[in-house]
């Protein structure tokens, strides 16, 4: 069984590590393993529910088993239910709809130029942070760059450059893999190379 | 008395929120999250900031170091360390290079931080503008427009009114070409230790609440102009009297009846490796 303060605890480390250095992969596996909940989506995407969410903010979630996963989380974590536009967290999981993927992310909401910290983080679910297309990521929390694997939606990186054009509005995206690792890329990510 | 807390003090809606707030701070380097900081078992103005900070990160595994002004031993250091292991059982250190969260007011530790290192700074004024600007409301404007005039301007009228920019502490910063930061009142020689720092970095204001960060590897700049270039305090000539390392940053201690003035490491942990160092040798 997990234990809510321990294991989110030590889970919020590996999110702010993978906040602080982008493109680096952290491994969730040692506290996933605690979870005993059958859920429609990977056991790291409830463990990251569980370290971000609550009464106070809000979230969606993008999956095939869309009254069961919403369900489950607003249960779990007593969190509230918005539209993409209004919500502080959205869940892409692996097997939702592809189309309605993109359009999550087209309409989150980036913040304000007073208020940039308004805006959402998306969470998505891939089936391997090592292998796929190749990046290259540049920016704050990298010495000088990062090369990266990853096989996410079509144009993905098109539009998350298209909501982040003018920082410090935008969005900051964590990624997951089915073997519980992690990585994130917050706003101030720049990306070179590859375009896939 | 009731002494079941929980870990690490603050109840889990609270260090969710400050983990929510800390994470868009790393997200926007040099950015002031607000949150909404707590009560906490010490008045604040004396590190509520960097306590909700470093009880929200903190877990069993790691080490916890504080300082106050550079020492390990004052009061201050002493009943943050002490309110930290009563409440989270995670043994304390005065070892910088053994420690993982290393709470500190007022300095950076002179031994270099490394990766995986947290180093939290206590800030009582965030806001760089706050002397031109009184109104957060207008204040926040200003960050957004990128306008900071008002912030050049101060370091200007003190080169008319003293011929050179005056402050020893909390001289601002630039971070990531975007915002200009309080560094919190570190002295301006630590100002360099900002720039491409190994370690996190998260700042804390209880009374202001707000939380600020700067990620690893993040291009931080003191304000400075092309005449008038930011210049450190320098220490090359004088020389510890316990250790006798020159050239790091000194507290200077005057004998009150001869009226001589001698130096002393202010980072004391530092200063007693050196000193362990010689004993051994």
């Amino acid at each position: 069984m997990i234990d809510l303060v321990q294991d989110t605890a030590k889970s919020y480390r590996k999110l702010l590590d993978s906040f602080s250095r982008p493109g680096e992969i952290f491994s969730l596996a040692d506290y996933t393993k605690n979870i005993d909940i059958e859920t429609p989506f990977f056991d790291s995407t409830l463990l990251i529910s569980y370290i971000l969410l609550d009464g106070e903010v809000s979230y969606n979630i993008v999956n095939p088993k869309v009254r069961e996963s919403k369900d489950l989380i607003s249960r779990l974590t007593y969190s509230n239910l918005k539209s993409f536009e209004q919500s502080d967290y959205i869940f892409l999981t692996l097997n939702g709809d592809q189309e309605l993927k993109k359009e999550a992310i087209l309409q989150s909401k980036v913040g304000s130029f007073e208020n940039p910290h308004k805006s959402a983080t998306i969470i998505c679910e891939v089936e391997s942070l090592f292998e796929g297309d190749s990046y290259i990521f540049k920016g704050p929390g990298i010495k000088t760059q990062n090369k990266i694997q990853l096989n996410f939606l079509n144009n993905w990186l098109k539009i998350r450059n298209f909501k982040n054009k003018e920082f410090p509005l935008g969005i900051d995206m964590i990624f997951i893999d089915r073997e519980d690792n992690l990585m994130s890329i917050p706003r101030t990510t720049e990306t070179k190379g590859c375009n896939k | 008395m009731i002494n079941n807390y929980n870990f690490g003090f603050l109840d889990e809606g609270s260090k969710r929120e400050i983990r929510r707030s800390t994470l868009k701070a790393v997200a926007i380097p040099g950015y002031q999250v607000p949150f909404a900081s707590r009560e906490m078992p010490i008045a604040r103005g004396w590190g509520t900031g960097g306590l909700q900070l470093t009880l929200s990160l903190i877990n069993k595994n790691d080490v916890f170091k504080a300082i106050d002004q550079g020492t390990d031993e004052s009061v201050n250091a002493v009943n943050i360390k002490n309110l930290v292991n009563t409440t989270t059982g995670v043994a304390n250190t005065t070892d910088t290079n053994a420690a993982t969260i290393i709470q500190s007011r007022h300095r950076i530790p002179e031994e270099p931080m490394e990766k995986g290192q947290v180093l939290v700074l206590q800030v009582p004024m965030p806001e760089p503008l706050r002397f031109v600007e009184p109104k957060e409301e207008k204040t926040k404007k200003l960050h957004a427009n990128k306008d900071y005039s008002g912030a050049w301007l101060v370091l200007f009228e003190k080169i008319i009114k003293f011929g050179r920019m005056t402050g020893g502490a909390a001289h601002p910063v630039m971070v990531n070409d975007r915002y200009i930061m309080s560094p919190s009142p570190i002295p301006k020689y630590d100002n360099a230790k900002l720039n491409n720092s190994q370690a996190l970095i998260l700042l804390g204001a209880g009374r202001e609440k707000k939380i600020y960060a700067l990620p690893p590897y993040t291009k931080v700049e003191s304000l400075a102009f092309e005449d008038y270039p930011f210049e450190v305090e320098d220490t090359s000539k004088k020389k510890c009297r316990l250790c006798g390392v020159k050239g790091v940053f000194f507290d200077e201690i005057e004998n009150e009846k001869t009226g001589e003035i001698c130096y002393q490491c202010n980072d004391t942990s530092s200063c007693l490796k050196r000193l362990n160092k010689k004993e051994s040798a």
